[in-house]
């Protein structure tokens, strides 16, 4: 068992994290998880000691290049077994709580 | 004095392409606009678990053709990258996108605002999947349609080289323009498969620091680009003229009102937590594949004005005619077809006014023209050969154009064909003057209006066939001599 550095993720950082993840954890739960989570960097971080210099990064080990598939159109799930799994179907629509009051119809996210 | 004062705005505009594969970006579900909500979806695009990716080759060859035509260095070897947010029409919560190593780097786009030309330079192209579409419902719930999701998109990044919203709406048409041509897009922002963010700042001249800007979204039809942009502009200035500060934000426009309104600021900016996307191994492109593309790469717009400039037309005429590819080909095959570049102003003249008039008249588009190519090819060697007068001409276009006739046969078959035979000519204005001696008195005497006169019997003697400066010529001559 790896022993467990201070501070290699704070508390803050957690809360942040959890929010980001839309998890919402008690003040217990963010203090089992700082230390938790930094059990898991410790560990990670012990690839530091390795040298690298000189080594290309490895992105997917076995698979050089990218597959590319021709542009033909498939089979598609039937709409009703689409929209199965929704908590609210209207319209033929996945319906869910209103988003963002205030902004139009359509986002231009990219 | 230009209308921002001592201040100049600096604009950076980010594009979404759709582009018109069949299938989408990483899986078989039809790309097709306007089908049944959620009747285009496969288990991947609802991001169902133990789906994977499979890229579509037709999709990254679209966007080789978008970045070997505007100049950009191609990467021989991009990557995908993990965009991660929530949002209920982002199925897997995270966007494929590209981060570090686009597809494509650098690169300009070229445009005319008014007769000046412009070229503004691009920071990227790269490859994503569109997300899906939410509508409000008004019963406070939100809809989502996923048949968009996964569409492939690109993303075209302009570098901040735009000062106005005119500059930013040509610029925009320019990259409309050019997907239709290169046909990778039908560039439709009605139908949101082109679409538009911008990157908005101001400075004072002179400086080099560029300003706080704020993000517009939302501003998705050429006519609210320009006044978007306008109004942010304008609403920084103000701020900043009045001591106070731009906030960095993101505004969305309200095209109702014709205003814009905060929509985040930067302390809740996204966090998108981008990652090396691990189920795609990073994409290579050959030197055969490039080549390939660059072998089959349609003429950009830019290109073809330039071409007709070199031809001898107009500016005006040059732009109208590169601006639709169907339009360039439509004069191409005219042109060929009526003997090369003597008759190019005179083509380029009649497809510009009779032809679009009649076909806008009718909203009718050019592929469905009743006078193709060849006939007008036709009509246009009647003209240069001196058979037909510009007046004739019209009207034989007209009833070509609603008969389906062939010029040539409709001339030949009606006797429409211009005279010009001096000595014919010279028959009926005898005729004509000797059947008005009293006029002919007159004229001799000094009154040269009569001119006119004269010329208006011969015509309507001729059913408007004759050569009118024949005519003129043939006229005065005549009642010269026996004077």
């Amino acid at each position: 068992m790896l022993e467990c550095t201070p501070m290699r993720i704070t508390a803050e950082e957690v809360r942040i994290t959890a929010r980001m993840a839309r998890l919402r954890l008690e003040e217990a739960e963010v203090e089992r998880m700082t230390l938790e989570l930094g059990r898991i960097l410790d560990y990670v971080a012990s690839l530091e000691q390795v040298d690298t210099t000189g080594v290309a990064p490895l992105d997917h080990p076995g698979v050089l290049t990218c597959p590319l598939r021709p542009d033909e159109v498939g089979a598609h799930l039937p709409q009703r077994e689409a929209l199965r799994n929704a908590p609210l179907v209207e319209q033929e629509h996945f319906a869910v709580p209103a988003i963002l009051v205030g902004l139009s119809a359509e986002r231009g996210e990219g | 004095m230009s209308a921002t004062g001592p201040f100049e705005a600096v604009i950076g505009l980010e594009c979404h392409v759709q582009l018109q594969t069949r299938s989408k970006l990483f899986s078989a579900a039809s790309t097709r606009f306007g089908g049944a909500p959620n009747s285009q979806t496969d288990p991947y695009t609802l991001g169902l678990p133990g789906t994977l990716p499979v890229l579509n080759e037709q999709a990254v060859e679209f966007a080789l053709r978008l970045g070997l035509s505007t100049g950009c260095r191609i990467r021989r070897v991009c990557r995908f990258a993990r965009k991660h947010y929530f949002y209920p029409d982002l199925p897997k919560g995270y966007q494929i996108s590209q981060l570090d190593e686009p597809l494509c780097e650098g690169g300009h786009i070229e445009f005319f605002v008014g007769t000046e030309r412009r070229r503004v330079r691009l920071l990227r192209i790269h490859l994503e999947e569109d997300a899906g579409k939410s509508v409000h419902a008004p019963t406070g719930t939100s809809l989502v349609d996923l048949n968009r999701a996964g569409v492939p998109l690109v993303e075209i990044v302009s570098a901040p080289e735009l000062s106005s919203g005119q500059e930013a709406s040509e610029y925009l048409r320019a990259i409309r323009r050019l997907v239709r041509a290169l046909r990778i897009s039908d560039g439709n922002m009605e139908e949101g498969s082109l679409r538009c963010d911008a990157n908005v700042s101001v400075r004072r001249r002179g400086e080099t620091a560029l300003g706080t800007r704020t993000e517009l979204k939302n501003i998705n039809s050429f006519r609210f680009v320009q006044r978007a942009i306008d109004h942010e502009v304008a609403r920084q200035i103000d701020l900043l003229s009045r001591g106070g500060q731009v906030v960095q934000e993101t505004r969305g426009w309200d095209a109702e009102r014709g205003t814009s309104y905060p929509q985040r600021g930067k302390e809740e900016a996204h966090d998108y937590r981008y990652l090396p996307e691990p189920d795609l191994p990073p994409l290579h492109i050959d030197e055969s594949w490039l080549a390939r593309v660059r072998a089959t790469l349609p003429e950009t717009p830019m290109a073809r004005y330039d071409r007709y400039v070199e031809l001898g037309l107009p500016h005006a005429d040059a732009q109208l005619l590169s601006s639709e590819p169907e339009l360039g080909e439509y004069f191409d095959r005219t042109l060929s077809a009526a003997g090369g570049a003597r008759a190019a102003r005179l083509a380029a003249a009649w497809i510009g006014s009779e032809l679009l008039g009649a076909l806008h008249r009718d909203g009718r588009d050019l592929p469905s023209s009743p006078v193709g190519p060849e006939a007008l090819a036709e009509l246009l060697r009647l003209i240069l050969d001196g058979t037909l007068s510009g007046k004739l001409a019209k009207e034989v276009f007209a009833r070509c154009y609603s008969s389906g006739e062939r010029p040539a046969a409709l001339v030949a078959r009606e006797g429409l064909s211009q005279i010009s035979d001096a000595l014919a000519i010279e028959a009926v204005c005898r005729r004509v003057i000797e059947a008005h001696p009293q006029q002919a008195a007159k004229y001799r005497a000094g009154a040269s209006k009569l001119l006119g006169f004269f010329i208006g019997q011969v015509m309507r003697e001729t059913g408007g066939r004759a050569n009118p400066e024949r005519v003129r010529q043939v006229l005065e001559s005549l009642l010269g001599e026996k004077s």
